[in-house]
C-alpha cells in the first residue's frame, strides 16, 4: 500500500473472533491497519459466550459427575456440594487467562491502532468515531451479533436474564424458566439443572434443539427429563410474563391451552440477530436485518468494504467467523487469488451432558433437497469406552448418499466436539462411510463408534 | 445524557436538536391533511423513537436522521411518511 491518502489501509469495525483474525494478518503484511471497538476487546465469544460459559459449564459437569456417578464408580460422595461465588471466581480466572484482558497490548505490539468508541460510516471511505472521522482504504464489517429482543408482552416491565446476564448471577436461582431450546437455552437448562436448578425450557418449535436431528433432540430431552428434572415444554408459545411479588409469572400458550408458571427467574435465549445499525447506508452497503449481503468473497455491495462474522447472517459460530476473517484477509493482501468460503463441513457443538456435536447436512436437510440418502446409527453402548466410563446414552449417526459419500453426521456423546472433527475432515474431502469404517481406531475410544457407525452403511 | 451531533450536507456538524425534527415532521403529516393535534402526537412518538436511536451515538448524518424518523413515521402515518422522505425532490 504505496498511497497514503487515507488515514488507514483498513479500519476493521469489532474486535471480535473474524476482526482480530483478519486485522493480525494484515497488520503483519505490514499495512496500516485500525480496529474499532465499542465494547470490550475480544468481542462477545472472549467475554460474555463460549469462553466465560464453558468455564462455568466445566465446573458444572465436575460436579455434576462426582454427585451421579461417583457413588456408582465406588466413590464417597454424599458430602459434595459448590460454593457459587467460588465457581464464579473460576469462570473470572479464565477470562483472565484466556487473554481477552491483553488484547490491547498485543494489538499494539502488532502495530493495530484501537479505537474506542461506537463506529458510523458518514461516506463509503469514513467512519465516525465519538465525533473523530477516519478514513480508510478498505473496511472490514465485523460487528458481530446481539440478542433478539423478545416480543413477549411485559418483557419491558419483569426483570429478565440474557445469555450475558445469566453468566453473572449471584447463585442459581431456585426455579429458571428459559425461552428458546436452542443451543445456548439448552446449554444454560445444563448449567443451572446441574446445580439443582428446578428448570423449565420452552419452544415454539416440535422439539427442543430444533435444528438437530430428531434422534439428537430425542436424546437430550430424555436426559433432561430423566437426569437432570429439566421440564422441556415443546409448540410452547410464551404470550406474557408479569411480576407477582418476588416471582415471575410466566404464561405460555400449548395449542389452544394456556399454562402459567411461576419462577424465580426468566432468561431469554431467543438467539441472535446481526448488528447492522452503523450508518451502512451512508457507505451504499446493501443489507437486511437478517445481515450485510456479500458476494462468495466476502465483498459486500461497495468493492472494498468487506464483512465477515456473524454480521453475515450465516452461522452465528466462532469458528466460521475466524475462518471468514482469514478469507478476508487473503483476498486483501492478494487481489488476484480470491478464495471463497467452504461451507460443505461447519462442525457445530453444544455443550449440554453428553454432549451434542453434528457436521454437514441433518436428515431434514437431505429430505428438504429430495436427496435419497442412507443412515445408520451406533448405539454407544456396544462399545467398550461407554461401559468402562458407566454411560448409558448417546449414539453416532452418519448419513450417506446412496454410493456411500458422508454427507452428515450427528454425535451425543463425552467429547463430542472432539470427535466431530474426524467426520468434518472426511466430509470436507469427499471421503466415503467405507473409508472411515476401513481406518484403524484406537481400543477403548468413544471414535470407536464413529467406525462401527460408518461400518453400519452398505 | 450525552449530546448526538449531525453532519449536514456540507460536512459541517452541530448538536441534534429535537424540536427541529419534531417541527418537520408535523410539517409534513399537515401536509397530508392530519389534523394539528394528531401531527404533533405522531411527531413525538417519531422523535422519542429516533432520540432511543441516537442515545449510544455520538455523530450522524442528516440523511440517517431522515431515514429512521421516516421509518417510524410510517408505522403512524405512511402517507405523510412519503412526503417527508421525498420533499426535497418534489420542492
Amino acid at each position: 500500500m504505496a498511497k497514503q491518502k487515507f488515514d488507514y489501509d483498513l479500519v476493521v469495525i469489532g474486535s471480535g473472533a473474524s476482526g482480530s483474525v483478519a486485522a493480525d494478518i494484515v497488520a503483519s503484511a505490514k499495512w496500516r491497519v485500525a480496529m474499532v471497538e465499542n465494547d470490550e476487546i475480544g468481542g462477545e465469544t472472549a467475554n460474555w459466550s463460549s469462553i466465560p460459559s464453558k468455564a462455568l459449564l466445566r465446573a458444572a459437569e465436575v460436579y455434576d459427575d462426582a454427585k451421579v456417578q461417583g457413588p456408582q464408580l465406588g466413590l464417597r460422595s454424599g458430602s459434595i456440594g459448590y460454593n457459587y461465588p467460588s465457581v464464579k471466581a473460576y469462570k473470572d480466572a479464565v477470562l483472565r487467562k484466556s487473554g481477552s484482558k491483553s488484547f490491547e497490548s498485543y494489538y499494539k505490539s502488532k502495530g493495530i491502532t484501537l479505537l474506542k468508541g461506537h463506529a458510523h460510516f458518514i461516506s463509503p471511505h469514513e467512519i465516525t468515531i465519538e465525533r473523530r472521522h477516519i478514513s480508510a482504504a478498505h473496511f472490514l464489517i465485523a460487528t458481530g451479533s446481539k440478542p433478539v429482543d423478545g416480543k413477549v408482552q411485559g418483557l419491558d416491565k419483569a426483570p429478565y436474564l440474557t445469555p450475558r446476564t445469566a453468566l453473572d448471577v449471584i447463585r442459581p436461582p431456585k426455579t429458571l424458566f428459559i425461552i428458546g431450546a436452542g443451543a445456548s437455552g439448552c446449554e444454560f437448562a445444563n448449567l443451572f439443572s446441574a446445580f439443582g436448578s428446578k428448570v423449565y425450557i420452552a419452544d415454539e418449535a416440535a422439539r427442543i434443539l430444533p435444528k438437530e436431528d430428531q434422534e439428537v433432540s430425542e436424546a437430550i430431552e430424555h436426559m433432561f427429563r430423566h437426569q437432570r428434572g429439566v421440564t422441556p415444554l415443546t409448540h410452547a408459545k410464551v404470550i406474557r410474563i408479569a411480576k407477582i411479588g418476588l416471582m415471575t409469572a410466566v404464561t405460555f400458550l400449548v395449542g389452544s391451552d394456556e399454562h402459567v408458571v411461576k419462577v424465580d427467574q426468566v432468561l431469554l435465549t431467543a438467539g441472535q440477530e446481526p448488528m447492522v445499525d452503523i450508518g451502512l447506508e451512508n457507505a451504499k452497503v446493501e443489507h437486511t436485518k437478517n445481515g450485510v449481503k456479500t458476494d462468495e468473497y466476502l465483498t459486500t455491495s461497495t468493492k472494498h468494504i468487506y464483512a465477515a462474522g456473524n454480521v453475515l447472517g450465516r452461522f452465528m459460530y466462532t469458528h466460521t467467523g475466524v475462518y471468514e476473517g482469514r478469507i478476508v484477509a487473503n483476498n486483501l493482501l492478494n487481489p488476484k487469488q480470491l478464495i471463497s468460503p467452504d461451507y460443505t463441513a461447519v462442525p457445530r457443538v453444544t455443550f449440554v451432558g453428553p454432549e451434542v456435536a453434528s457436521v454437514g447436512l441433518s436428515e431434514s436437510d437431505c429430505l428438504k433437497r429430495d436427496l435419497r440418502i442412507r443412515t445408520a446409527v451406533a448405539p454407544l453402548n456396544i462399545i467398550a469406552r461407554a461401559t468402562i466410563d458407566n454411560v448409558t446414552n448417546g449414539f453416532v449417526k452418519v448419513i450417506t448418499d446412496k454410493k456411500g459419500l458422508l454427507l452428515g453426521a450427528s454425535i451425543v456423546a463425552p467429547h463430542a466436539g472432539e470427535s466431530i472433527h474426524e467426520l468434518t475432515l472426511a466430509i470436507q474431502h469427499g471421503l466415503s462411510a467405507a473409508n472411515v469404517a476401513g481406518t484403524l481406531h484406537a481400543f477403548p475410544t468413544w471414535s470407536e463408534a464413529i467406525r462401527v457407525a460408518c461400518a453400519k452403511i452398505k | 445524557m450525552k449530546q448526538t451531533f449531525v453532519l449536514d450536507h456540507k460536512k459541517q456538524s452541530h448538536p441534534f436538536d429535537p424540536l427541529q425534527l419534531h417541527q418537520s415532521i408535523v410539517a409534513a403529516c399537515l401536509a397530508v391533511r392530519s389534523y394539528e393535534g394528531e401531527a404533533h402526537q405522531t411527531a413525538e412518538r417519531v422523535c422519542k423513537k429516533v432520540i432511543d436511536w441516537l442515545a449510544p451515538k455520538d455523530e450522524v448524518t442528516s440523511t440517517d436522521i431522515r431515514r429512521v424518523a421516516a421509518e417510524h413515521l410510517s408505522v403512524y402515518h405512511p402517507e405523510a411518511a412519503y412526503i417527508y422522505q421525498n420533499l426535497e425532490m418534489m420542492v
